[in-house]
């Protein structure tokens, strides 16, 4: 049980850091990327890549930029020229946005599973701080949980953080204020693809890194939409939760089951509380 | 005036199965295997031209909704020897029944949450048969499905492209009259503007739950369809990303149009043969072309993915929307040759009778 919930915690985490991405960019722009677990997948093949090359600290930077850049180029290439097109046109495309970020990779990195370099190895810190592997597996959710911190922090009080705020509630007020709205989104999106690199460097570091990582992040909409789909708390608790949940079905139940018990429960939130647990922003209703 | 339309759409569905034949027959455009393919393919994409195009619904189940097709060929078909008529029909009940559930949120909810709960479609049918199949001893080989019988048994690729032909005929014949009728207004309504359409008294919960149900039975007649002419059913042949693929052919062929998911699902089945085509033809030396040609599959699909992204930024409308603009711009400028100019209005006029 304890095992259980030690990887569902991990695992909520890792859920936690997508979700967010996707809470940024909806509170943004007012649109579910379905391309945000793709990110996730492009990152980590990014640091396996980098850290050929690079020191490990680097190499997680670097792939966090190199993701973050390329969720700027989806925003001003993809998105913004999309303004004004019905709700169904934002799915698709960002679909396929996903889909062309899977294929590109499966083109650059082919269809096998890489093992990734542990981040924590050449710290030693099993050495002299007594952590066995799993305690290394949560280190890396605590690379997440600073990544939460802070941002939980810019949008509090920083100027950007204040700016994406007021963005979110009227963009065009917003921006008769002098604050650059576009700006704001391109942050959003930036910080999303930071943070989806950090779940998938994280995410490889115990199961390696292949094309089936951006599938699997498709499990961060049950935590989204348990928290709120709009809300950055309610992410990282939903996040939490449905990791647990997630650990308990693979070790008592089947691992088939994953998909099927996580989608059941948000089904559930869906029919009896749609704004999930922390959602503020009204349902539209009919 | 609405007696005579199903004339005009008869005959423009007669030129238009003329024109294929003559294609094939030319042997030069594609194969009869192609033909097959793509015929298959057009009840699922005119479903999805009655979900998201009319209705302004989406739906990523595509591949939940063709595995139970599959599934009832493979079982119902296959283990109980039921005639393949009979399957067709139980396969849109049960595949209608199955859109119908997942729209149940639709009450209370739309946009996203709507969008979202179609995955729990497709994730918890897709466990289900999975269970089902590996509780089995088909837990390895699949089910297997008989040849189908209708009154002489389809066999060679030949009888299937008769049997599809008339069978598509009947998909577009009862869309484009249901599309013109109430319902079908009550769904343009809808997608237009939600808050205008209940006020003028349409049920909109209602209508949704309509458009998924038998959007989704159409999706299903795909399944059942191309599990009899692959004669096997597995269900790790039914992956999510089957859903993009669908919603490439009405981006690509034209939203909401039912020539434009003929034309889209033809040209989205025969990309992968062309990419491949392509990627051949280039210099193996270079690293990069190699690496295209070696996983040929995500080269035909990063293809199709950025025709589809660059067709929904640059032009939502599609091929069909391009192509009447420009008639439209032709006939506006009042330029070139009259004869031209007179053939394309023709052309015009018969796109818009076939849509």
């Amino acid at each position: 049980m304890l095992t259980a919930l030690s990887d569902g915690l991990i695992t909520g985490l890792i859920l936690a850091s997508i979700a967010a991405g996707f809470v940024l960019v909806y509170r943004a722009s007012d649109i579910l990327n379905f391309a945000q677990a793709q990110y996730a997948m492009l990152g980590a093949f990014l640091y396996v890549t980098y850290a050929q090359h690079l020191p490990l600290a680097l190499a997680v930077l670097a792939a966090c930029l190199t993701t973050g850049a390329v969720g700027a180029i989806s925003y001003l290439g993809v998105i913004r020229p999309m303004v004004g097109q019905p709700m169904f046109a934002t799915v698709i495309v960002t679909v396929a946005l996903g889909n062309v970020i899977t294929d590109i990779s499966g083109v650059v990195w082919g269809p096998g599973q890489r093992s990734v370099p542990n981040f924590f190895e050449h710290l030693h810190l099993e050495h002299f701080l007594g952590l066995s592997a799993t305690n290394v597996a949560l280190l890396g959710s605590g690379l997440i949980l600073a990544f939460y911190g802070l941002l939980a922090l810019m949008l509090k009080w920083s100027h950007m953080g204040i700016a994406m705020r007021a963005a979110a509630e009227n963009p065009v007020l917003t921006s008769t204020v002098g604050i650059s709205v576009t700006a704001v989104y391109i942050v959003a999106w930036v910080t999303a693809g930071i943070g989806a690199t950090l779940a998938g460097v994280s995410f490889a570091q115990q199961n390696g890194v292949s094309l089936g990582l951006g599938d699997l992040g498709l499990l961060a909409f049950p935590p989204l939409i348990l928290g709120g789909l709009d809300s950055l708390l309610g992410a990282f608790i939903g996040g939490i939760i449905v990791g647990v949940i997630d650990a308990i079905v693979i070790t008592y139940g089947n691992s088939q089951a994953q998909f099927a018990v996580t989608y059941a429960l948000l089904l559930i939130i869906l029919m009896v509380r749609p704004t999930g647990l922390f959602g503020s922003r009204e349902v539209r209703r009919i | 005036m609405m007696r005579r339309r199903p004339v005009v759409l008869l005959l423009a569905l007669l030129a238009l199965t003329a024109c294929w034949t003559a294609l094939l027959i030319r042997g030069s455009a594609f194969t009869l295997a192609e033909a097959d393919q793509v015929l298959t393919a057009v009840p699922a994409a005119l479903a999805l031209t009655l979900l998201t195009g009319r209705a302004g619904q989406v739906s990523l189940a595509q591949a939940a909704l063709l595995a139970l097709g599959g599934f009832c060929a493979g079982i119902i078909g296959g283990f109980w020897n039921v005639p393949f008529i009979v399957v067709l029909i139980l396969a849109m009940i049960v595949g209608g029944a199955a859109g119908l559930v997942a729209s149940l949120p639709a009450f209370r909810l739309g946009g996203f949450y709507l969008a979202l709960s179609t995955l729990t479609l497709y994730y918890v049918v897709y466990y289900a048969l999975q269970s089902l199949q590996n509780a089995g001893p088909e837990q390895l080989t699949g089910y297997g499905v008989p040849s189908a019988v209708v009154g002489i048994a389809l066999t060679s690729e030949a009888d299937w492209y008769v049997a599809l032909t008339v069978i598509v005929a009947l998909c577009v014949i009862v869309l484009a009259r249901m599309f013109r009728s109430d319902i079908g207004r009550a769904w343009s309504a809808i997608s237009h503007n939600e808050l205008a359409a209940s006020i003028t008294g349409i049920e909109i919960s209602k209508y949704k739950m309509a458009a998924f149900a038998i959007s989704s039975a159409f999706v299903s007649l795909s399944g059942v369809l191309s599990a009899y002419q692959i004669g096997r059913v597995t269900i790790d042949q039914y992956t999510l990303g089957m859903a993009i693929t669908y919603y490439a052919m009405i981006v690509i062929g034209g939203i909401g149009s039912i020539t434009g998911a003929i034309v889209g699902a033809t040209l989205v089945t025969l990309l992968p043969y062309w990419t491949a085509n392509i990627a051949g033809l280039l210099p193996q030396q270079m690293p990069l072309a190699r690496s295209l040609s070696d996983n040929i599959g995500y080269t035909s699909d990063l293809v199709v993915s950025l025709i589809t992204i660059g067709v929904l930024v640059v032009a939502p409308q599609g091929l069909v929307g391009l192509g009447t603009a420009l008639i439209r711009r032709m006939r506006n400028a009042k330029i070139g040759d009259s004869a031209i100019l007179d053939a394309c209005q023709q052309m015009a006029e018969r796109v818009k009778g076939r849509a």
